[in-house]
């Protein structure tokens, strides 16, 4: 026998729809709306393999480090030499398209949708408020829209994706079980510049 | 803080890596002929130098993936950064 749980967001406790704002603010956090979420590791030398993917998704398989292809909702993110996080919209079955597009091609594919979290993070002093917890460069010429790449944020791993958008804008993925810990503590690092709660989608 | 130059992802700070001791300690094949001195060598006897080191390092919180460093025990100072299956470099003199 199967159970359904109801899903819930692991920052429900929080209330954030309620607290929401549209002011300006110099940085503004929110949680995104729940989204499909998979990883797929496969040999990048293997054309079969990358058009496969790209047939899946209509989007190229992004073969440099740190970077991304497609937008917000829906993009494919470099994690290593072999391995990518793609991202679809909420209830996409992922994982079915791959198996269907690669077939006997040598890959692995596994859906995570549930163990993530996204939090939303941006405004023009978003980059400061990063910076307070991670050792990377994160200077907009270094760390460009488009880019990505899995550190360490207050000692939480995360995967950190630089929005193709005009102003700074973050999407943070993070294990679920540390939601409410990194929230909590964006929240204490952009207290000191004004930080806004905005609504996610 | 050491600097550490992942050889997928770039320069990286030295939280997100572990390092996971000395490099190139080849398994004895076959094992199980090998003697009980050899296989205990083999897990247990490490160089363990002052001066330069064989190291592998794993990028534990960006891509995960294992390289070979080779770092002095002494100043910090970090050599050489080779993918595993790259040759050693020789130690300069």
């Amino acid at each position: 026998m199967s159970w359904h749980y109801p899903r819930q967001s692991p920052l429900a406790h929080l209330h954030l729809a309620v607290r929401a704002t549209t002011a300006e603010a110099p940085v503004w956090l929110c949680e995104r709306p729940p989204a499909s979420l998979a990883i797929v590791r496969g040999d990048a030398d293997d054309a079969g393999f990358r058009a496969g993917v790209e047939r899946a998704f209509g989007l190229a398989l992004p073969l440099v480090a740190g970077t991304s292809t497609g937008q917000a909702e829906r993009c494919l993110l470099w994690l290593g030499p072999d391995e990518w996080l793609i991202r679809g919209p909420d209830g996409a079955d992922l994982t079915g398209r791959l198996g269907q597009e690669l077939g006997d091609v040598l890959h692995q594919r596994v859906a995570i949708s549930d163990a993530r979290a996204l939090i939303g993070l941006g405004g023009e002093r978003a980059r400061e408020v990063l910076s307070k917890g991670c050792g990377l460069d994160l200077h907009p010429s270094l760390f460009r829209p488009g880019a990505c790449t899995q550190t360490l944020l207050g000692r939480v791993g995360v995967l950190l994706h630089a929005l193709p958008a005009d102003r700074p804008q973050f999407d943070l993925y993070v294990a679920r079980s540390y939601a409410d810990y990194l929230w909590h503590w964006l929240a204490d690092a952009a207290s000191e510049f004004g930080c806004a709660i905005r609504e996610g989608g | 803080m050491l600097l550490l130059h992942c050889p997928y992802c770039g320069p990286r700070w030295e939280q997100e890596f572990q390092c996971r001791g000395e490099a190139h300690i080849a398994r004895p094949e076959p094992a199980a002929e090998a003697s009980d001195a050899t296989w205990a060598a083999y897990l247990y006897l490490r160089s363990n130098p002052k001066g330069l080191h064989y190291e592998r390092w794993q990028h534990t919180h960006g891509c995960r993936r294992w390289f070979n460093v080779l770092r002095s025990t002494l100043t910090h100072e970090i050599v050489a950064i080779y993918r595993p299956g790259e040759p050693k470099p020789e130690l300069k003199r």
